[in-house]
């Protein structure tokens, strides 16, 4: 692998968890009686630019190298569905990713006032912040899987 | 130094955070719980160890999977596959899941803080294990899925004990 | 007070308005991508070909380039399509159930793509 493609992927990975861990802490501050909305508008920016630079790395990556080097040595191994199933599955649900994460950034930063009022809505905001997240870890365990069944 | 190296020093970091942070937090749980009260500085004590336990999470989340990284750059990717590796992976999710539970009020602290201790020490050894080669399989046969449901076997076995222990503990402070 | 008032109520239409096509485009995903596998015809040599699957390469390059793309522009037009056409709301109950149908969709969704692909590796192996 060239040293473009090793960097491509360091930071898909990088960035992916970044993307996870700023979830989780949006998920985290949301459960919160008060609202620390700087802290919660920061935090979904940095989860909708990560899993953004995720993408464009991952995908340069994932469109250049890995279907033409990869994939073939996991599809004729031993760990065939690592790709069939959770590469092609992976590589689909990553894209409801940054249009989600997008949506939970606008609500933070346009509709505070009516978050710290509203304890409904911020606990709708916070099960979709969960599920995001959970989103995440799924994509970030189907990577290892993939990884591991290429030998 | 080797990058692998570099790596390993970094997570061993991590590692003395976290399980340092969350060892921490039940002695000044202990200790809080003695009056029933939080006062003000124990409040800022128990924040301070559970930044502590966050950027060692952080950390050892960052430095695993650079060791993931490395094994596929090395052509090793079998490791990715290991029973140990797995439990890991998941006992750092219980930590996290536990954490949002804590939050949320949603489990009492006689199970949360058992989970949260007992995790962050389970997944050292673990890790112990993993670097040393030691077989941790119940069933014998030395495979990936029965290291993994063994481990987690373990798991669940020591947070029933951890929890009763602790709870032990914290009326032996109270009362003292 | 009137500007402040205007303001408001255009926050709150485009917060609706990018809600609801986020649940529209992570729909239109699936939708491409389980058409996209299912679609198949029989080329001029008779070997079975994916015609969705082929334009989204000819056009973009690869195919899942072609569904980033076209879910990014079906985003983007949506989203200024119903922030001008979704009236405002007073309260937050709207919004809300918005929210709630993104959380839905992306369950929905993520189940069946995780389950599309593995129905259809345990049906050829």
């Amino acid at each position: 692998m060239s040293t473009f493609f090793a960097v491509l992927l360091i930071a898909h990975v990088l960035f992916g968890l970044v993307g996870v861990m700023a979830s989780f802490r949006v998920t985290f501050l949301l459960i919160k009686s008060t609202l620390p909305i700087p802290a919660l508008i920061r935090a979904s920016m940095y989860a909708f630019f990560s899993y953004l630079i995720s993408w464009f790395s991952g995908g340069w990556y994932y469109w250049k190298h890995y279907g033409g080097v990869v994939k073939p040595k996991i599809v004729d191994g031993a760990f065939p569905w690592a790709h069939l199933v959770f590469m092609e599955a992976k590589e689909h649900v990553f894209l409801f990713m940054p249009f989600a994460t997008l949506c939970i950034a606008l609500v933070l930063w346009l509709k505070a006032d009516a978050l710290q009022q509203d304890p409904a809505l911020r606990k709708k905001l916070m099960v979709l912040s969960f599920f995001v997240t959970l989103l995440a870890v799924i994509i970030t365990l189907s990577g290892v899987l993939i990884t591991g069944g290429a030998r | 130094m080797s990058i692998e190296f570099g790596i390993v020093i970094l997570h061993i970091i991590g590692t003395i955070l976290g399980v340092g942070g969350a060892t921490m937090i039940e002695l000044h749980i202990a200790h809080a719980l003695k009056d029933k009260l939080f006062s003000k500085d124990e409040s800022t004590f128990l924040g301070i160890d559970y930044r502590m336990v966050r950027i060692g999470l952080i950390i050892c989340v960052l430095s695993g999977f650079a060791f993931l990284l490395l094994d596929k750059f090395e052509g090793k990717t079998q490791y990715l596959y290991s029973g140990k590796l797995w439990a890991k992976l998941f006992i750092v999710m219980f930590i996290a899941g536990n954490t949002l539970l804590l939050q949320a009020h949603a489990i009492n602290l006689y199970w949360g803080s058992a989970i949260s201790f007992v995790s962050w020490w389970l997944a050292a050894i673990v890790g112990m294990f993993m670097s040393n080669r030691v077989q941790f399989d119940f069933f014998g046969t030395g495979g990936s899925l029965t290291t993994f449901f063994s481990i987690m076997l373990a798991y669940i076995v020591c947070v029933i004990v951890g929890a009763v222990i602790l709870h032990y503990i914290r009326k032996r402070v109270a009362t003292n | 007070m009137v500007l402040d008032k205007e303001i408001c109520m255009r926050k709150d239409k485009i917060v609706q308005g990018t809600l609801v096509s986020a649940s529209i485009t992570l729909f239109f995903i699936v939708g491409i991508t389980i058409a996209g596998e299912l679609y198949k015809v029989a080329d001029a040599s008779g070997k079975m070909v994916n015609p969705i699957k082929d334009y989204l390469k000819a056009l973009h390059g690869h195919h899942w380039v072609g569904k980033g793309i076209w879910a990014v522009a079906l985003f983007i037009v949506l989203s200024v399509l119903f922030s001008l056409v979704l009236r405002p709301s007073t309260d937050g109950k709207r919004i809300g159930s918005m929210i709630s149908a993104l959380t839905v969709s992306l369950i929905v969704c993520t189940l069946a793509v995780y389950g599309f692909f593995t129905y259809e590796f345990l049906i050829a192996h």
